[in-house]
């Protein structure tokens, strides 16, 4: 092989290699240990300055994560979590100030969760969104929640089960999702829920709340702590220096992931929004009847009470109906119909031995009771001047003249519309008894 | 007769406007900037448009079957006026590849190379281009139907696990929007990408194809790449809704959503890996014409010679196209449809007319020929004939 062959054999081979290098990404390389993955971010509203958010990152530990004591709920180990707060005009700004104190970029691909604070909701979400929808390591589809309190406290609870508040609020979310209907809301969900006419969007929101086994002696907790005042017992001044500085501990234990109090967290209702601006909340009760509204429903229960007695049923395989119309006069009328199989699952204090006559009372009351949920809803729905249930939109997309004819006053349209239920559930089945074996006790007085 | 004398089939062919055409499908931010969520209708609409110059191109190759564009304008127009008209080919060749590698460029830049320098990525690009040019024409598209087809099962995959995020009320409801909007969104479809299909011309005479029905061949490539594109156009708009007009990459945020449970997430690799293999294909092909008609231009022997100054030239081109991606997009949607159907549509169209007058001429010159044969006997006069 002559010379010049072999000088070009070698340089073909350098050209491959350089480029397999450099387009395979090895320019772009990123060590695990220098990156410091961020697994939840939170903002909060500042009360005295409304121009600066506090903002809360929260990390994975990776060492407790990784080490021996990282399975025990103990606390033994370290916190699996960090927590960085910065107060700051934007996120972006914040995580860029708290990258000067950290040994690690902060990497915000694995960002499970954003939570906004209540109060920060107020003044209007515009720069989670914004920031979330436009900066390339940001995802848009990281599910998006409402802390009833502060985000930073949901962010600094560690939580049964999961290790983190990060990863306990999708978990539930997923599981909602499955279990009873659609309540999981990501960024992009949201922005284009606002986008469209009605302009009006939900966000889950989420309570921090103690666990079942705390409640108890927090309940005792504070009885002493009331005993202790209505007695009048005035604290020595070293009683109060020693109180004071308990808390200051625990404040700086819980910031350096040292023992953190178990916590549960709870999905309460919705926030609502109209555009970027929180309106108000849909608390428990209005929840269902959004649900019904939205067609969301994949299975639920329903307890129902039948004069003295009461039942509980399962309603699955609902589906539903909505047709909008705008009659002459320009009113807003929606037709909505639900078709549903149910299930009993208890039945005490009914008659039950005509068993046709039993499912029709108790078809009759379910159907009075969803009624009854969606009415509710939807009266909270038009207080806040928010269509959440996407009429405005219904209209919109099937009948978008009639929609330009009441584009400008489409709010006030929203207020006077009328909701025409039509409910249909079949009983399907009474679960494993054919009729209840405790009819000689119901009238019996315990 | 064409520069390189390998011959590649009629599939190679037809895969090749294939992948050009869904190179740009993961690209429709011009388009979609304005006419949102009636993009569909519009690629469309731009696709019947297009159709105008399927016929054109088909007439011209049926004429001049092995002849290259930059041949043909010689031919019809003469050397003088033929040679300034080719020059504006060149110049569309090599602004088209400038354009896709500064496209290519600036995607790897944003989404997964954020490091690299512009200059590298770019140079590395067009090293296996070239090194892909310098072994021939069939070599070059060898691969295209590999490409077009697991581009296309790609795309395929990627509309069913979007399906848990896709709303068919988020298409409702179609035109609403002003005439203008429908009118301008077309005009930029007909021109970027259908309207490229034009650097084919430089490619048709290596077709090894008895019949040389090149307009049926580039229909169906089009229309294959149009369906791929449609697919591509209603995902993202029933995934991302009202939000599709304000993303500068819509595909690439539908792929980052779409998952089939916890398993099967973060499939923006999947985009990107037939991205990068789309682009490349849609870069060769230009890369190709480009060189393939300054050296047809320059009557050089080959155009593998200069197939490595023409991608540097490129590559300095491409870093001093735009000032900002901002102006590029703006351009894409403002400026560069009205410059393209210049050099794609009136350009051909001229072409054609001349060729047809000359026809009709050279036709009424031989009837001329034998009345005069038949008048005079004996005596031959040839009249003035045309188109020789």
């Amino acid at each position: 092989m002559s010379a010049k062959k072999i000088t070009r054999r070698l340089l073909s081979v350098t050209a491959v290699v350089l480029i397999i290098a450099v387009l395979g990404g090895c320019w772009d390389k990123v060590e695990l240990n220098a990156i410091s993955i961020i697994t939840g971010i939170g903002v909060d509203a500042i009360p005295d300055n409304p121009d600066l958010m506090n903002v809360t990152i929260q990390s994975a530990n990776v060492k407790a994560l990784s080490g021996p004591a990282s399975g025990g709920g103990g606390g033994d180990g370290e916190a699996p979590f960090i927590i960085n707060e910065e107060q700051s005009k934007s996120i972006s700004e914040a995580i860029t100030q708290i990258e000067r104190r950290t040994s690690r970029s902060p990497f915000t691909h694995h960002n499970q969760i954003i939570v906004v604070g209540k109060d920060y909701c107020k003044n209007g979400i515009q720069s989670v969104v914004d920031t979330f929808l436009r900066e390339d390591e940001m995802r848009v589809e990281t599910s998006i929640v409402v802390a009833d309190g502060t985000a930073r406290e949901m962010l600094s609870v560690k939580t049964e089960i999961e290790k983190s508040a990060s990863q306990w609020i999708p978990g539930m979310l997923a599981s909602l999702n499955y279990n009873v209907g659609k309540v999981d809301v990501s960024v992009l969900d949201f922005a284009s829920q606002i986008l469209k006419p009605s302009g009006a969007a939900v966000i889950p929101l989420i309570k921090v709340e103690d666990t079942s086994l705390q409640k108890p002696m927090l309940k005792e907790k504070n009885a002493q702590q009331q005993e202790k005042k209505d007695e009048g017992e005035e604290k020595s001044g070293e009683e109060e220096k020693d109180e004071k500085k308990e808390a200051e501990e625990e404040k700086s234990e819980k910031k350096n992931g040292g023992e953190i109090e178990t916590k549960t967290l709870s999905f309460v209702g919705f926030a609502v929004f109209k555009g970027p601006y929180f309106v108000g909340e849909m608390g428990v009760a209005e929840m269902k009847g959004y649900r019904w509204l939205n067609g969301d429903v994949t299975s639920t229960r329903v307890s129902l009470s039948v004069g003295s007695g009461t039942a509980n049923v399962n309603v699955t395989n609902a589906k539903f109906k909505k047709k909008v119309r705008l009659d002459e006069s320009g009113k807003l009328i929606a037709d909505f119909s639900i078709i549903a199989d149910a299930a009993v699952l208890e039945s005490i204090g009914i008659d039950d031995t005509d068993i046709k006559r039993y499912t029709k009372v108790l078809t009759e009351v379910m159907s009075e009771q969803i009624k009854k949920e969606i009415e509710d809803c939807l009266e909270k729905a038009k207080e806040l001047n928010a269509d959440v249930f996407g009429f405005l939109n219904t209209l919109y997309e099937k009948h978008p003249k009639d929609y330009k004819r009441i584009e400008e006053k489409r709010d006030e349209v929203f207020k006077n519309m009328t909701l025409i239920t039509d409910i249909k559930i079949t009983i399907q089945d009474t679960g494993k008894l054919k009729k209840s074996i405790l009819e000689k006790w119901w009238n019996d007085e315990h | 007769m064409s520069i390189d004398k390998s011959k590649i089939t009629v599939t190679q062919f037809v895969f090749t406007i294939v992948c050009f055409i869904e190179s740009s499908a993961v690209l429709s931010s011009f388009s979609v900037g304005i006419s949102g969520k009636d993009s569909w209708f519009t690629m469309i609409m731009g696709y019947l448009v297009f159709l105008i110059l399927v016929f054109v191109i088909s007439q011209i190759m049926r004429r001049y079957p092995d002849k290259t564009l930059i041949e043909i304008n010689n031919e019809v127009f003469g050397n003088v006026l033929g040679r300034i008209i080719s020059v504006f080919y060149i110049w569309f060749f090599v602004t088209l590849t400038s354009l896709n590698l500064l496209d290519t460029q600036v995607f790897a830049s944003i989404s997964i190379m954020t490091k690299t320098p512009p200059i590298v990525l770019m140079a590395t690009f067009m090293v296996i281009c070239v090194w892909a040019l310098r072994n021939g024409i069939s070599v070059m598209t060898r691969y295209m139907t590999v490409i077009g087809l697991l581009a296309f099962a790609i795309t395929v995959f990627a509309f069913i696990i979007a399906f848990q995020k896709f709303h068919l009320s988020n298409l409702l409801p179609p035109m609403q929007q002003k005439p203008i909007v429908y009118v301008q969104a077309s005009h930029i479809v007909s021109t970027i990408p259908f309207g490229e299909i034009i650097v084919f011309l430089m490619l048709t005479p290596n077709v090894s194809s008895s019949s040389k029905k090149y307009g049926r061949y580039i229909l169906i490539g089009t229309l294959l790449g149009v369906i791929s594109m449609l697919l591509v156009a209603i995902r993202d708009i029933g995934v991302l809704g009202e939000t599709i007009k304000y993303f500068t990459v819509p595909s690439l945020e539908t792929q980052r959503v779409s998952s089939i449970s916890k398993i099967f997430s973060r499939l923006e690799v999947l985009y990107t890996i037939i991205f990068t293999a789309l682009m490349y294909s849609k870069i060769v092909v230009l890369l190709y014409a480009a060189t393939a008609a300054i050296a047809q231009f320059f009557k050089l022997k080959t155009y593998k010679n200069i197939s490595l100054l023409i991608a540097a030239l490129c590559i300095v081109y491409t870093l001093n196209l735009y000032d900002s991606g901002i102006s590029h997009g703006l351009s894409g949607m403002l400026v560069v449809p009205f410059l393209w159907s210049f050099i794609e549509y009136i350009l051909p169209i001229l072409t054609l007319c001349v060729i047809l007058i000359k026809s009709k001429f050279k036709k009424e010159g031989t009837e001329n020929d034998a009345v005069r044969v038949n008048g005079k006997r004996g005596n031959l006069s040839l009249g003035p004939s045309l188109g020789n």
